[in-house]
């Protein structure tokens, strides 16, 4: 009797307490199992390459119903090795973000005033041929240019130098970031190629001169996996890694030593360096004499150089400089790697690598097969500030943002531009038509890649999902023109176009196995013989004696109205100035003082200059230029008189999540610009 | 027998209900050992725990079915209805605000306090909406005002019964008019110390998950049982003297008063064995209460200490709570009583003797403090350790340097010098003593929970605070409706215990003078 | 009014009996089986049973963030906002974390990525209120998004900070939701987040193993970071198995763990930075 009582109470009191509360009560209590996630449909793979930068990693995208639900490397793909870079990791959001364009847009107010008027696809393309058959028509000036992004061979591209071939001659240009580029111009002028191999993780001593190859290498996954290689490859061996820079950067915090630098002054400190080994007799004898030219006068050339003025511009100790000379002389093969800042730069660094004999069999340099194929061209700038076309189209880059001083003006002697993107970037905002394209992974892909282990790889694959917009690609873009201008000669659709350059290159059997996960051909990209082709077929100092006798290479330190020293470098989730509209990269973008979501200002305390500045305090950075508003962040570990900037930032649009964030330095100068703060 | 009219029936009821919620409340520990033990979780601190509380609750429903089976059920005399009992003239005061309308300052400030929480209750609402994002709390420092305002009204709740209790169990005769004032803080800002924690919440709507899936190795379940038992058993003491008070006023009210007068007095007539049996159980709450008191503070301060965080894991936070919130208890207490003489006229009630006597308590306390703050910090200091001395830099130079010593002086330089003055034996003395207590042992409170939040023990991640204005509303919500809440009591109950002055006055002295002689050589 | 107090006594009699009992057979049974591993704590494991941990080589490692992007994808973690970043708002259950030594010229700088450390003693499983976070059989430290009532006691008790709170709602544009990894829940407003290995992927993987009716091999679960990592720098595997490569790289002289003094004992381990 007592016992049931109990139990009767026991439970009554408790059914009855559960049953007293409330229905939504009930529900959020009484349901400890974790939200149910959407229902799960029909899982696929995808494999193609990642086409958001020119390193041409192999990925793998899952599929749910069709969805893009995930991205992960392909373990097997030469370049990548299962690895990406946060930016391949972010591509789902590039691909799914809510202010792409859906629409082809012609302005309607005037320029950069962000009004405009959707149009269909049929009068988009008709409206810009009949510009183009007006320009060609019309007058003697260039008709049109076509502006692509510095990389890789790809049918897209190979569309668009197709559609500029059928209009004119020297009127197909690339456009890069130097930060992120191979110093090609020093190739080109030493070693007859703008294009040359290496084998990265050969070297026992890798100095960079300025590069933050960490973050900023054109092929980011390779870098990561070549430092990797470096520090624990499988030999055991245990490569130095010495990082001259100007600011304290992941590379130079990853590095054994950083050598802290004044902004522009590394191509100096190579040069004194080159002398310290030819005075002390430690470079390749053998190599200089006989695989170079013009090693002489180079040497002559040198005279006038001395430590003590290279130590006081640079900043850098004597005493370091000669250590340094010995380093590079002791441990074999030693490279020296640049990016492609001032040519003075970026032939002295290569030269370096002529007197280490660093060049050839069994060195980190070697010469390319297929020398063709890479758009890239330095020259574009100059050749179109000085005859703007009547028309320009611009691919997939956005030129008002990566070099805004030089470009704002061509555009605006330029009539009519039209652009190719998929978000309204500072180019395309000022544009008069605006196209929108796919994004890679709506992309069908044919590519030829040159990675950093001296293999060359050719991938082709289909896209990896449906396109979700009204957006076409960009080669069915510059296709649909090309036929529009010349008629019958040009395949019919894309597809049978892309098909034809497939069996050019004996690929369309890649093209079909893609979905069985290989879709790529790996070949030796070192040169089997002569790796120089230069005239003399030799390697040649001549240009770097001649621009040393130009130019007056010691430039006295000023200390006037403005005393500091602008250094810009590009993180790598904005690596070539791109990726602040995709939300989860903006988060990682200072991965070393946890910035992120703005633009941050670094410097040493006593550099701030401004009293009571004090960390994380809003102030402005001026040039002569101009000024744009910044965080300021100390470090103890900043060079003083140098402040760092992150090029990424500052757009107009470009999607909600970069919309007026940060600001863009490019703005006010480049590397080594003089510059003062002020408190905002 | 009683006749068997609605009273009676809802105090069966609530006799009723409390012995089925005293057997729930052990059964739920045996369910919660049983679901860990099947979880294969430690059960043990279920038993534990169970096997304290438990006992508890049974003591307190012996109780209760006291006060129901010989007060409420009690067979009177047939036929007669007992005397009414009378008022004197002198305490005519004492139930004047119960009587008498209120005056237009009385329901101005009333007024004021209601506009207060009202917006406090639309800034919840706010937070209720758009989540914690409206607070300024944010990655590290994951708790700010609400944990603070947790403790400090837990602490200022141990004015009341804590006091209290100790002074009945000692027999200091100056007690009798101020137990009852004292009482009243402990209950209702205990639920305003509770109320911040579902404030604090991020889920709110799923509060009662600690019931329902509660696990008693988290120091906050130790919280949720010491909390709700204090809350209980100080309720019931603050009820078990009030009984008399409420059946003399039940011989006197009209209109809605008279029945809830009715049914809270329990059928009192005043007879002898009423009483013995109404003292008995306060004698005997008042011993059960004070190791649930300190209980309570003590779990408060686990709550920190069982983490390995620095600042916070630290052996003497539990008897450092507790001296802290006695300590801030009686200030809060002697404001209380000074804010009642001045508005109601209580100047011959609450006699500059009682604050005088709370003043040498809060002496003790204040230098207790001291003592413990300086052994904490003294301790940190020495031993040095580098992440403890993060904190403790923040505190004593760092950006909490000004806080830091603005709790030194107002918590201890300035009622230290006051209470040993002469001002120390007068009322504005011990009210400026105890009003800068109260701000100081606030700023204890939340330079023990914020600063070691801001630097946790990695460096990596380094953090700020600054409450945002739903925070700082929520807090002055709580003190208005507090105040509230305390103004409206004293319109519905006599704040100073009428009986038991009474008592004092008939019996105190005789009894006094023979405890005395029992002292000394017969 | 007699039978009442009869049956009050009963009650307790009652009450007071079962408890012993219970106390008992609990005891009783305690002794007799093997105390089962929900709660917190860590027992030895037999061979075949796993337990996984993870090992991170900073002298590999060059805090490039991929592994950052790649669990944030994964996980269908909020996406952040400036708003966010100025408050110390944005969650990510994996983070890269910077320190300094030294001054200019000589500086040293760490980065080190941080995912829940997963500790086989953790810290914050022991004071949550309501099982809300939990230590799995597998070691995994898992977390309940539905039971957590958002008290974030767990987030003060983790001597490493690396769990999240979900301070609002999180945001997210209609167009982006397509993106969801349909393997793991989105997070309501007010609770408690963390790395949880992705535990979803192990889930799969033995899915996967089961149909095919075969054991869990070695490389059939990878966490999204370890696998998108292109330095290889993570490795992660099975520390109860001796031919696992994280098994055999967390005994290496290198090897050590974050606040290795506080007796958590985490899985995961890192290697120092140098020869």
């Amino acid at each position: 009797m007592e016992i049931s009582r109990r139990n009767f109470f026991k439970f009554g009191i408790f059914s009855g307490l559960t049953s007293a509360l409330p229905a939504w009560a009930k529900k959020a209590v009484l349901t400890p199992k974790e939200d149910a996630p959407p229902p799960m449909g029909e899982e696929s793979f995808a494999y193609t390459i990642c086409g958001l930068c020119p390193a041409g990693c192999g990925i793998r995208v899952r599929k749910v119903d069709g969805h893009a639900v995930g991205i992960s490397g392909i373990p097997d793909h030469p370049t990548n090795q299962g690895g990406l870079c946060p930016k391949g990791a972010a591509s789902l959001q590039e691909l799914y973000h809510p202010d792409r364009l859906r629409t082809p847009l012609l302005r309607r107010g005037p320029r950069g005033s962000g009004e405009w008027k959707e149009i269909s696809w049929d009068k988009a393309v008709r409206s810009l041929s009949e510009k183009i058959t007006r320009a060609r028509s019309g007058s003697k000036i260039k008709p049109l240019a076509a502006l692509t992004r510095a990389r890789a061979w790809d049918i897209q591209g190979e569309a668009l130098r197709g559609l500029a071939d059928s209009i004119g001659k020297d009127n197909f240009f690339a456009l890069g970031f130097p930060k992120s580029e191979f110093p090609s111009d020093a190739y080109e002028r030493m070693h007859g190629s703008r294009r040359v191999a290496f084998h990265m993780s050969r070297a026992k001593l890798l100095v960079s001169f300025g590069f933050d190859w960490l973050q900023s290498y054109p092929s980011p996954v390779e870098a990561q996996m070549a430092f990797a290689q470096l520090r624990r490859g499988p030999s055991g061996d245990r490569a130095e890694i010495v990082q001259i820079e100007p600011r304290f950067s992941v590379t130079a915090g990853k590095a054994d030593q950083w050598v802290p630098v004044r902004p522009g002054t590394e191509g100096l400190l190579a040069l004194i360096l080159a002398k310290q080994l030819i005075a002390n007799e430690t470079y390749d004898k053998a190599f200089i004499h006989a695989q170079s030219r013009g090693f002489e006068d180079f040497k002559k050339s040198l005279d006038a150089l001395s430590l003590d003025d290279v130590s006081t511009a640079t900043e850098v100790p004597g005493k370091e400089i000669r250590l340094l000379a010995v380093k590079l002389s002791s441990l074999k093969p030693a490279a020296a790697i640049t990016n492609r800042g001032p040519l003075l730069t970026q032939m002295a660094v290569h030269a370096l690598n002529a007197l280490l004999g660093n060049i050839g069999t069994g060195g980190v340099f070697s010469g390319m097969e297929g020398r063709e194929g890479f758009w890239a061209d330095g020259l574009a700038d100059q050749s179109l500030q000085a005859r703007p076309p009547e028309l320009l189209l611009v691919d997939r880059v956005d030129p008002l943002f990566l070099s805004p001083s030089v470009w704002k003006e061509i555009v605006a002697k330029t009539p009519f531009v039209a652009t190719v993107s998929s978000f309204l970037n500072e180019t395309a905002l000022s544009s008069d038509l605006v196209l929108p394209c796919h994004t890679p992974l709506e992309r069908g892909h044919c590519s030829f890649h040159v990675s950093a282990n001296g293999s060359a790889v050719l991938g082709a694959a289909p896209k990896a999902v449906a396109p979700l917009h009204e957006t076409k690609d960009p080669g069915e873009i510059f296709l649909a023109l090309t036929r529009a201008l010349a008629g019958t000669r040009v395949p019919a659709d894309f597809d049978s176009y892309v098909m034809s350059h497939m069996k050019k290159l004996r690929a369309e059997k890649l093209f079909h196995e893609s979905s069985g996960g290989k879709f790529w051909r790996e070949m030796s990209a070192a040169a089997s013989g002569n790796p120089y082709a230069t005239r003399s077929g030799k390697f040649e100092f001549d240009a770097l004696t001649n621009l040393l006798k130009l130019q007056d290479v010691k430039k006295a330190r000023e200390d006037g109205e403005f005393p500091l020293r602008l250094h810009l470098y590009a993180p790598l989730a904005f690596s070539f100035g791109e990726g602040a509209h995709l939300p989860y990269l903006q988060s990682v973008a200072g991965p070393q003082m946890q910035e992120a979501w703005e633009t941050w200002a670094e410097m040493h305390p006593e550099t701030a200059s401004l009293p009571g500045l004090s960390d994380g305090e809003a102030i402005w950075v001026e040039s002569r230029r101009g000024k744009i508003e910044a965080r300021a962040r100390l470090s103890r570990a900043a060079m003083p008189g140098v402040v760092s900037l992150p090029v990424g930032l500052g757009y107009a649009d470009y999607g909600r999540w970069a919309k007026g964030l940060g600001s863009n330095p490019l703005e006010i100068g480049e590397e080594g610009t003089e510059v003062r703060l002020w408190k905002a | 027998m009683r006749p068997r009219n609605w009273t009676f029936y809802v105090q069966l009821a609530g006799f009723a209900g409390f012995c089925l919620f005293a057997v729930a409340a052990n059964g739920w520990f045996v369910w919660r050992a049983v679901a860990s033990y099947r979880l294969g979780d430690a059960w043990l601190p279920a038993v534990v725990m169970g096997s304290i509380i438990g006992p508890i609750f049974i003591i307190l429903s012996w109780i209760i079915s006291r006060l129901f089976f010989k007060i409420a059920l009690r067979k009177t005399k047939s036929g007669k209805s007992p005397a009414p009992l009378e008022i004197f003239p002198e305490e005519e005061v004492l139930v004047a605000p119960i009587f008498e309308a209120p005056t237009g300052g009385f329901l101005a400030t009333m007024a004021v306090l209601t506009c207060v929480s009202l917006w406090a209750i639309f800034a919840w609402c706010y937070q209720m909406y758009y989540g914690l994002a409206v607070t300024g709390l944010n990655n590290p420092v994951f708790w700010g005002f609400y944990i603070t305002n947790f403790v400090f009204f837990i602490g200022i709740s141990h004015a009341g019964t804590l006091i209290s209790a100790i002074l009945r169990i000692v027999q200091a005769e100056w007690r009798r008019s101020i137990t009852r004032s004292a009482e009243v803080i402990t209950v209702l800002v205990l639920v305003f110390g509770a109320g911040n924690i579902i404030l604090d919440l991020g889920r709110p709507d799923r509060a009662l998950n600690v019931f329902l899936a509660g696990r008693f190795q988290s120091p906050l379940m130790w919280d949720v049982c010491s909390i709700t038992t204090y809350l209980i058993g100080s309720t019931l003491y603050l009820y078990l003297p009030l009984i008399p008070d409420i059946a003399i006023l039940r011989d006197r009210a009209q209109g809605w008063r008279k029945p809830l007068y009715e049914l809270l007095s329990l059928n009192w007539s005043g007879s002898h064995e009423e009483r013995e049996v109404l003292e008995k159980c306060i004698a005997i709450m008042a011993i059960l209460v004070i190791p649930v008191a300190v209980s309570v503070h003590t779990v408060v301060s686990y709550v920190f200490s069982m983490t390995v965080q620095p600042m916070w894991h630290s052996t003497i936070f539990g008897p450092y709570f507790v001296v802290g919130a006695i300590f801030s208890g009686i200030a809060a207490l002697i404001i209380a009583m000074a804010a009642l003489r001045k508005g109601y006229g209580l100047e011959r009630h609450l006699r500059a003797i009682h604050f005088e006597n709370l003043g040498k308590l809060l002496l003790v306390m204040c230098c207790l403090w001291f003592y413990f703050t300086f052994s904490e910090y003294l301790t940190t200091w020495y031993g040095g350790e580098p992440e403890h001395m993060v904190i403790f830099n923040l505190k004593i130079s760092g950006p909490y340097a000004p806080a830091f010593w603005l709790m030194a002086v107002t918590c201890f330089v300035v009622p230290f010098g006051v209470l040993v003055s002469p001002l120390g034996k007068t009322v504005r003395g011990t009210v400026i003593a105890s009003s800068t207590v109260i701000v100081g042992m606030w700023l204890e409170r939340f330079l023990i929970v914020v600063p070691t939040l801001i630097r946790p023990r990695l460096p990596y991640t380094t953090g700020g605070y600054t409450p945002s204005w739903v925070e700082i509303s929520l807090f002055a919500g709580c003190i208005s409706t507090f105040v509230m809440l305390y103004a409206m009591f004293t319109r519905v109950f006599p704040i100073v215990s009428i009986w038991e002055v009474r008592e004092g006055k008939e019996q105190a002295e005789r009894e006094v003078v023979a405890r005395i002689r029992t002292y000394f050589p017969s | 009014m007699e039978s009442l107090t009869t049956s009050r006594n009963g009650f307790l009699r009652g009450l007071l009996g079962t408890l012993g009992v219970f106390l008992l057979s609990g005891i009783g049974k305690a002794w007799g089986t093997a105390p089962r591993d929900a709660g917190h704590g860590k027992r030895p494991l037999k061979p075949g049973e796993h337990r996984w941990g993870m090992v991170i080589d900073l002298d590999k490692c060059t805090g490039c963030g991929s592994c950052v992007v790649a669990c944030s994808t994964e996980n269908n973690l909020a996406l952040g906002n400036p708003q966010e970043a100025s408050m110390g708002r944005i969650i990510r259950w994996l983070k890269i974390l910077p320190s300094h030594e030294g001054e200019f010229p000589t500086p040293k700088q760490r980065l080190l990525p941080m995912p829940c450390q997963q500790c086989d003693i953790p810290p914050c499983t022991k004071v949550c209120p309501v099982y809300a976070t939990f230590r799995n059989e597998e070691g995994i430290v898992g977390q309940v998004y539905s039971r957590c009532i958002g008290c974030r006691y767990c987030l003060n008790a983790c001597p490493y900070t690396c769990k999240d709170f979900n301070w609002k709602a999180p945001v997210w544009p209609e167009e982006m939701r397509a993106s969801f990894n349909p393997d793991v829940s989105i997070r309501p407003k007010g609770v408690v987040e963390k790395c949880l290995f992705c535990h979803h992927r192990l889930q799969r993987a033995k899915e996967e193993a089961v149909a095919e009716g075969r054991p869990l091999r070695e490389n059939d679960y990878q966490p999204a970071c370890a696998e998108i990592c292109p330095a290889k720098a993570i490795v992660f595997g099975d520390l109860n198995n001796n031919d696992s490569d994280a098994a055999n790289l967390s005994k290496d002289p290198r090897a050590f763990h974050l606040l290795e003094e506080l007796g958590t004992e985490p899985k995961v381990t890192y290697l120092k930075e140098g020869a």
